[in-house]
């Protein structure tokens, strides 16, 4: 009887026990700060101020300035590899070549287009500088992935169209980034690009989903900029992780890590780009001979342009 | 020897019983939540979010990195509702807030009665996109599969 008495007053001693300890853990947590932040997000998220926390996101995005990108921009053209061919831009003509070699079975920059190949030359030079990808990154991967004339269909099935190959999904999310005047993505990198082309691209299209995917040679502007908002996209979102690695774009071997990067992310999401950095930048770490090939024939194109062709 | 055992039991499952719930059931709370009780669906996320913070102050820097990269449903869900709380172990954070800028929009036009269902899709579909850019391509990481497919169910509504 005395041992049951016990054993209940025991049941009830833990059962206070624990309930105030629960309590305590709730309530009174060691990191003060965790429970206020989550007490303060249960009732903000119970009822939403939006248009509060709207200006909230503003504000924190507000920090990142295009500039940031210039991490790949600025050491690049101090690079003794390509100063000869890319920056003086002596050879207009022969830089589309070089794109064309790439895009072996579209030819777009045919004297038959709209568009001329010092035009072309043109909007890869505008994009460049007003998004701060190395030309010659914006060259070889939109030459790789020119999709004009044809229909191109990833292995998973994915249906990729026009220039820069993106597909039916990702196309609304590239569009919907020119349209971010907040982030100075349209008001300045847009208008500085269309500032750079002028005159022959005054009439440049409206960035939609549409002429993201098109497969007009007309849309090209739009495409090359989509391709240098994508690439810069890869670049933004893991910026502070990509200038702990120091890379140095002045030499090739600096230049075609930061590529295979913007590659594994441009084929497999920015998952598989993390993944890429995770590993130290190991181009094995990235699975399936699609990407490993592409690594390929965007190096045959990077060695190409430090030679001058 | 009979007593001992009895309270050890006893002790057991009171610790049990008040011990929080595993993350790994609140993802899927908070997505069954999302199908099948809207006005519900605020409160599972900040139950969850309590949860989500804590074994995130738990983790290592490695720990987060290697389960993020193996997609793990909790991880991933804070991703792209509370990108910045990520932002102490994961250099890579800041990849993850256009998406969640979009998702903030979603739950914003569905919340919206006044919202048109044309409206509600419009804003799903840039998630959607967002979404295929930002994680894997050849399939949606869980639960966004999942979640997207509730925004979709709920749009029609």
């Amino acid at each position: 009887m005395i041992a049951q008495r016990r054993y209940m007053a025991a049941c009830a001693l833990v059962m206070a026990l624990s309930s105030s300890l629960t309590a305590g853990l709730l309530l009174v947590q060691p990191d003060q700060a965790l429970a206020k932040n989550a007490s303060e997000t249960k009732s903000s998220i119970k009822s939403i101020k939006w248009d509060e926390v709207e200006k909230q996101e503003d504000k924190s995005y507000a920090t990142e300035s295009i500039t940031e990108l210039k991490i790949s921009g600025q050491n690049f053209e101090s690079s003794p590899n390509f100063k000869g061919t890319m920056n003086s831009r002596k050879n207009f003509d022969l830089a589309c070549k070089e794109f064309n070699a790439a895009a072996s079975a579209n030819n777009i920059c045919d004297d038959d287009d709209p568009a001329r190949p010092e035009q072309y030359s043109q909007m890869f030079e505008s994009a460049s500088k007003a998004l701060g990808i190395p030309e010659v990154i914006l060259l070889c991967m939109t030459g790789v992935e020119s999709g004009f004339k044809y229909t191109a269909k990833s292995t998973d099935g994915a249906e990729s169209e026009g220039l820069a190959q993106v597909t039916r999904k990702t196309a609304p999310h590239l569009a919907s980034l020119f349209d971010k005047d907040k982030h100075g993505f349209k008001s300045v990198a847009w208008e500085n690009f269309k500032k750079g082309s002028s005159p022959p691209m005054s009439s440049i299209p409206t960035p939609t989903k549409d002429t993201i995917r098109s497969t007009n040679p007309k849309d090209a502007p739009v495409q090359i900029f989509a391709m240098a908002m994508y690439l810069r996209n890869s670049i933004i979102g893991d910026h502070q992780e990509l200038k702990q690695k120091n890379i140095n774009l002045s030499t090739m071997d600096g230049l075609k890590k930061i590529t295979h990067y913007l590659v594994a992310s441009y084929n497999g999401g920015m998952g598989t780009g993390r993944i890429f950095l995770d590993s130290g930048m190991n181009d094995s770490s990235i699975e399936g001979p699609y990407t490993q090939r592409y690594f390929k024939r965007i190096d045959k194109c990077l060695d190409r342009m430090a030679k001058g062709f | 020897m009979v007593q001992t055992t009895k309270f050890t039991l006893t002790l057991l499952l009171v610790l049990a019983v008040y011990s929080p719930a595993k993350a790994s059931s609140s993802v899927d709370e908070v997505i069954a939540t999302c199908s099948k009780d809207w006005d519900g669906f605020d409160k599972a996320l900040a139950k969850f979010y309590t949860i989500a913070k804590r074994d995130i102050k738990n983790m290592s820097t490695q720990e987060l990195t290697k389960k993020l990269n193996a997609e793990d449903p909790q991880l991933v869900l804070v991703s792209l509702f509370w990108p910045t709380d990520l932002s102490e172990k994961y250099l890579s954070w800041p990849s993850f807030k256009d998406c969640s800028e979009k998702n903030f929009a979603v739950r914003k036009v569905l919340s919206n009665s006044a919202a048109t269902p044309k409206e509600r899709a419009a804003e799903i579909e840039l998630l959607e996109s967002c979404i295929h850019v930002t994680y894997y391509k050849d399939h949606l990481a869980k639960p966004l599969d999942r979640l997207l497919a509730c925004y979709k169910d709920r749009a029609k509504r």
